[in-house]
């Protein structure tokens, strides 16, 4: 102990050799510091740290920059292993996103050694080296490109490296002595493989290969020396000089012949001899050694750039795609601006008209409506022809007979409907009669003009037809098809003992249609059909009321509504005021065209894009800067911040201390999209880390994903789909999914309540791994299952019935790639039977099975 | 800006032309594909342009098959024939990327294409469909026909020589001579080897022939560089093509110069004044006595304000194209 509070560590075990020059200076004023060994000694580094950032607090600029570095190489030191840990890599961020503004600054040695160590440091040192470059950062400064040489040769791209660091040479970057000399190491590597300066060369086959190569040799064998420090003499012959040259400068003027060499004139070609052994390549310019600059005469570093050689004229095929994609994606702005103006200007004009514009007002317009008659009953033996106004004893002009009668004291829906004829007169076939227990009576008027619901059911009370097949659509939850007979012209009636009445569909008849055909017999109608399955068993005749219309199971038939839908989802939001919720701003334009290597104003921030992670149809996501913190930024093409709701409720309805584990998400929505950013420190997409990973770190990635299930679905969540391209493995093992949209809110939308609602059901209720009456929550075990299998496996699941139950085929067949299969087999065959069980405890019960298992 | 032996076509196309090439049979008709998504058919004595057709897409390449059809292809992956009696379209059938270069071989009376997506697909004219599918190391940038051989140049600076009687495997594999990237082959007319050009002011002259003895003959020269104030200027050499009779080539770099060379005798016989701009490709008529010249940016500089594209027809002599 006491050793330990000198602070050297007793045990030598875990003493991992230090990455970086530790100066001799702090080796007699501090020992180094093992942060596992003791707490005193965090205590010591903790004081330290704070001291730091008490002195950045008060730095002038200039002060703040020497306090940087002198904070984070001090940070290197007292690092275990001298490499960057996650503590490290947001202080880094924090440096340079404090001179970001400071351009007097961004030349100084000190900044740039910042943004150098952040490069090597990140996940995607190119990225940032090429940004850097991009910036102008370090470009005088030979340790750029000596660190971004570095890290190019550690890829294989030699030759990448090799131009990086001429590109250092020409900008005569300081110290030049140490470019040149990393320049030359490197092509000395590089010869050391062949001499074609790619690491791919073909293996040396026997000794002969050992002969020394390159210029040596070749000046021996052709009599003419050639290699790097050879200069080639030009083509054009001595004195005489040529105009400038480029691609829009003139031709000299004068006549324009061709300048024909006699014979002792001619130019002989300064031919080079290539070496005929196989693998041997041709001595070309080397501008190491030349005094000769050189330059060349085309886009160089973009047809090299990246891992795929490319040529002018893919490049030029790539420019055009683009040109092509801003221009449409122009045209679509111009069009949607175009439609939001004029929608704001019918909008204005609305506000402006009188309030009371609506149905009344076009019922005004609308032909007076005839008044209601009471027709006689046909089996009394009066004329069924006679149809009386009530009260009123003349004779009706136009008598229905496709009429439906009800016997006095019978109940039943009563519905009278007239078709057109071409010649006026009334169809004379035979009227039916409609009986059922539970059916309501309905005026004419009231059925077309009476409710709000049913104001849009027709325009015109008299254009019945219209009405009839609008009443159809909206009253018929359930709808069988019937075959249309020949002279079928009109819907039927057929009539059903068991009440289950079939309506046909055929609303696209001919428009005028002669003389109905209805079938003799007990018809339902689909009104009364709907009022049947949907109401109890009571009806008023006469008394049918507004509100017992059977328009509230109308138009809105929760079964069949799409729970995803995008007007759903926007009832939603307005219901929840999501515009209400911490992090919500309003942008009022249009979304502006972003890329990697842009920047993005949201509000009073500017975040900086710096690379793209994934692209999908509906949504891109980038990673990016912004006020000294990483980002991840999601833009989804759709005005609706789903995404931002799901992630606030969660975050409201999870305890203070399961909550910690969630980003920070803001969402700022535009006229044609939303943005959503988290702030994330540290993060990897999840299928990125696995490829990169054995299997047996599975098991923290199946944790992992089952908390993340279990957090959802104990604040009544559901995730409705697991993409795992699409989840992000965040500080802590936390996994973040950045596609929600398929995601629904139980407790708002109480409506969905089995499975068969959920749109991920419908495969597995195909295949009968699901019943429709499962809870929707089943679903997402499901497609855990799915996930897990696509990690685990690369392929999609496929499964088996058993004799206990549903089991995934490959784990049935290939025990031995499982190593633990007794473990997988429980946890698939819990996922995948547990129908008729809570969720969160069968998350729970995995998560046990997983931490008891010692390796998976 | 020409000379009583040269002139500018009328009516030339509208963006950067991508290929010229003379009728097999006569020096009177010259066909002109360009980025403007045409393939115009001039009457080069007439200075006119007798048809024009079009794809979806910037057209990379044409051929003829005979004086009465042509064929080419593009960015739309299409490969299309064109009845110039007719003036009728087919597509013949696509590739799964752009089609970068159609050339014809009489000998097996075959069309060939090239394209970036890695292989190169034989078709039967006369049907016409598809032949065969041969996949190659990497992009296909250039190939030629020299009798019954196939000379394909690749990204990463990979050409390999194919038997078009026997595609079922590659008769030669090598690696460019050249350090940078394949711009152009063309093969000598005698069929004894080929020209190769790479991006960076070079051009190679290579054989056939495996034997050692006669790959000692093969070397490269610089070409195509201008010198400015210390600077070397190091231009792309991006045309190639063979006169007919001699044996002679002409070159056409993105400095707007076409030099004529003697291969033989390793000499430059001839250089011609500068043009416009950047000299996008070449073709000598069947009789070697036209040369056209097609002066064209091909934006690898960039997309910067540029000379108008044109082509030019050159009469070329003897003394110009022979070697002495």
């Amino acid at each position: 102990m006491a050793e330990a509070t000198r602070g050297w560590q007793p045990c030598k075990e875990n003493i991992y050799p230090s990455q970086v020059k530790i100066q001799a200076l702090t080796l007699n004023e501090e020992p180094p510091i093992f942060p596992d060994v003791c707490d005193a000694l965090q205590a010591g580094i903790q004081q330290q740290r704070q001291l730091f950032e008490s002195q950045l607090l008060v730095s002038s600029e200039c002060e703040a920059l020497d306090v940087w570095d002198r904070y984070v190489k001090w940070s290197l030191q007292v690092s275990p292993d001298g490499q960057m840990h996650g503590e490290l890599q947001p202080l880094l961020e924090r440096a340079v996103m404090q001179f970001a503004n400071k351009s007097k600054l961004h030349q100084d040695p000190r900044y740039i050694s910042l943004w150098i160590k952040l490069a090597q440091n990140s996940l995607v040192p190119a990225d940032m080296f090429r940004y850097m470059q991009g910036r102008e950062l370090g470009r005088s400064h030979a340790a750029f490109y000596v660190a971004w040489a570095q890290h190019l040769e550690s890829q294989g791209e030699f030759q990448q490296a090799e131009r990086v660091l001429q590109e250092g040479l020409s900008y005569k970057a300081q110290p030049l002595a140490s470019i040149q000399q990393y320049l030359c190491s490197v092509q000395v590597r590089v010869s050391g493989e062949g001499g074609t300066g790619e690491a791919s060369s073909p293996p040396r086959r026997s000794q002969v290969d050992l002969r020394p190569r390159g210029r040596k040799r070749l000046a021996k064998s052709a009599g003419c020396s050639v290699g790097f420090n050879l200069q080639l003499p030009s083509m054009v012959p001595q004195g005489q000089s040529l105009p400038l040259q480029g691609p829009g400068a003139l031709a000299p003027e004068g006549p324009h012949t061709s300048r024909t060499l006699s014979g002792d004139l001619q130019e002989e070609l300064e031919a080079v001899q290539l070496p005929s052994c196989e693998g041997g390549a041709a001595s070309e310019e080397g501008n190491a050694g030349n005094n000769v600059k050189v330059r060349s005469m085309y886009c160089k570093e973009r047809v090299t750039q990246g891992i795929e050689e490319i040529c002018i004229e893919e490049l030029r095929a790539q420019r055009q795609e683009i040109d092509e994609k801003i221009r449409r994606m122009d045209d679509l702005q111009k069009k949607l601006e175009q439609e939001l103006q004029e929608k704001q200007k019918m909008l204005l004009l609305r506000k402006s008209q009188p309030a009371a514009l609506n149905q009344v007002d076009e019922a005004r317009n609308l032909p007076a409506a005839e008044p209601f008659h009471i027709f006689t009953d046909p089996s009394s033996g009066s004329d069924s022809s006679s149809a009386m106004p009530y009260g009123d004893v003349r004779p009706s002009p136009n008598p229905l007979f496709n009429d439906v009668f009800l016997h006095p004291g019978e109940k039943g829906l009563c519905l009278k409907i007239q078709f057109p004829c071409p010649s006026g007169a009334v169809a004379s076939e035979n009227s039916h009669a409609v009986e059922g227990a539970g059916a309501r009576h309905l005026s004419l008027t009231e059925a077309v003009v009476g409710t709000v619901q049913n104001k849009t059911l027709c325009s015109s009370p008299d254009n019945t037809r219209d009405f009839a097949g609008s009443a159809h659509l909206v009253s018929t939850p359930c709808i069988r098809r019937v075959p249309v007979p020949a002279h079928g012209l009109v819907p039927k009636w057929p009539c059903d003992q068991d009440n289950q009445g079939v309506v046909s569909q055929e609303q696209d008849a001919a428009p005028c249609s002669p003389e109905p055909k209805f079938t003799t017999g007990k018809q339902l109608s689909p009104i009364k059909e709907t009022s049947l399955e949907a109401h109890t068993t009571h009806s008023t005749l006469g008394n049918a009321s507004t509100e017992d219309t059977v328009t509230p199971q109308t138009g809105e038939a929760p079964l069949l509504r799409d729970p995803c839908s995008g007007e759903t989802r926007k009832r939603l939001l307005d219901q929840a005021e999501v515009s209400c919720f911490p992090g919500y701003h309003t942008v009022g334009t249009p979304f502006p065209h972003v890329d990697q290597d842009t920047q993005l104003s949201l509000g009073s921030e500017v975040v900086f894009l710096h690379s793209k992670v994934q692209e999908e149809e509906r949504f891109s996501v980038f990673s990016g800067f912004s006020q000294g913190n990483h980002v991840v930024l999601k833009v989804e093409r759709s005005s609706l911040p789903w995404d931002f709701y799901v992630v606030s409720q969660l975050r409201r309805r999870l305890s203070p201390e399961n909550s910690a584990p969630l980003p920070q998400g803001r969402c700022f929505l535009f006229l044609d999209a939303c943005v959503t950013l988290y702030t994330l420190p540290q993060y990897q997409r999840l299928s990125k880390w696995v490829g990169l990973r054995q299997e047996g770190s599975m098991a923290s990635v199946v944790s992992s994903l089952l908390l993340m299930m279990r957090t959802f679905h104990s604040s009544s969540l559901l995730l409705g789909a697991l993409d795992t391209d699409s989840l992000l493995l965040t500080h802590g093992d936390f996994l973040l999914s950045l596609d929600l949209l398929t995601s629904l809110d139980l407790e708002l939308q109480t409506d969905v309540t089995s499975a068969s609602q959920v749109p991920a059901a419908l495969g597995y209720i195909q295949q009968g791994v699901l019943k429709t009456t499962d809870s929707p929550y089943q679903v997402d075990l499901l497609c855990l299952a799915e996930a897990v299998h696509l990690l685990l496996t690369k392929r999609r699941m496929i499964v088996v019935e058993e004799e206990d139950g549903w089991m995934v085929e490959k784990l049935g067949r290939n025990a031995a790639r499982f190593g633990r299969k007794s473990a997988w087999r429980k946890m698939f065959h819990l996922l995948l039977n547990s129908s008729g069980h809570s969720s969160v405890s069968v998350l729970s019960q995995l998560l046990d099975l997983v931490a008891m298992t010692p390796s998976w | 800006m020409t000379g009583c032996n040269e002139y500018k076509l009328n009516q030339g196309p509208e963006d950067t032309i991508s290929a010229v090439k003379f009728s097999p049979s006569t020096a009177q008709f010259l066909l002109v594909s360009s980025w403007d998504c045409t393939v115009r058919l001039y009457d080069v004595a007439a200075n006119s342009m007798r048809m024009k057709y079009k794809h979806s897409d910037p057209v990379l390449d044409c051929a003829f098959y005979d004086p009465t059809h042509s064929w080419s292809g593009g960015l739309d992956a299409q490969l299309k024939t064109h009845d110039l009696n007719t003036d009728q379209d087919t597509i013949v059938g696509t590739h799964d990327a752009p089609i970068r270069c159609v050339e014809y071989c009489p000998e097996v009376n075959v069309m060939v294409t090239g394209s970036w997506d890695r292989s190169v697909r034989l078709w039967d004219p006369r049907t016409p469909c598809n032949a065969g599918t041969f996949t190659q190391p990497d992009k296909v940038y250039t190939l030629s026909v020299a009798r019954d051989r196939l000379i394909v140049g690749t990204a990463g600076r990979r050409v390999l020589v194919w038997d078009l009687r026997n595609m079922g495997y590659v008769l030669q594999r090598r690696e460019s001579s050249l350090k940078y990237q394949t711009r152009c082959i063309r093969a000598f007319p005698n069929k004894q080897g080929f020209a190769l050009s790479s991006i960076e002011g070079r051009v190679a002259v290579e054989y056939l022939d495996p034997s050692l003895e006669v790959q000692k003959k093969k070397y490269a020269f610089k070409c195509h560089r201008l010198k400015e104030n210390g600077i070397e200027h190091v231009y792309p050499v991006n045309a190639i093509s063979f006169h007919g009779t001699h044996n002679t080539f002409a070159t056409g770099g993105s400095d707007g110069f076409v030099n004529i060379w003697d291969p033989l005798n390793k000499k430059r016989l001839c250089q011609f004044h500068r043009y416009p701009t950047s000299i996008a490709s070449l073709a000598f008529s069947n009789d070697g006595s036209l040369l056209a010249i097609a002066s064209s940016y091909m934006q690898e500089q960039g997309d910067i304000s540029h000379p108008e594209d044109a082509v030019f027809i050159r009469q070329v002599t003897d003394a110009e194209t022979k070697p002495k």
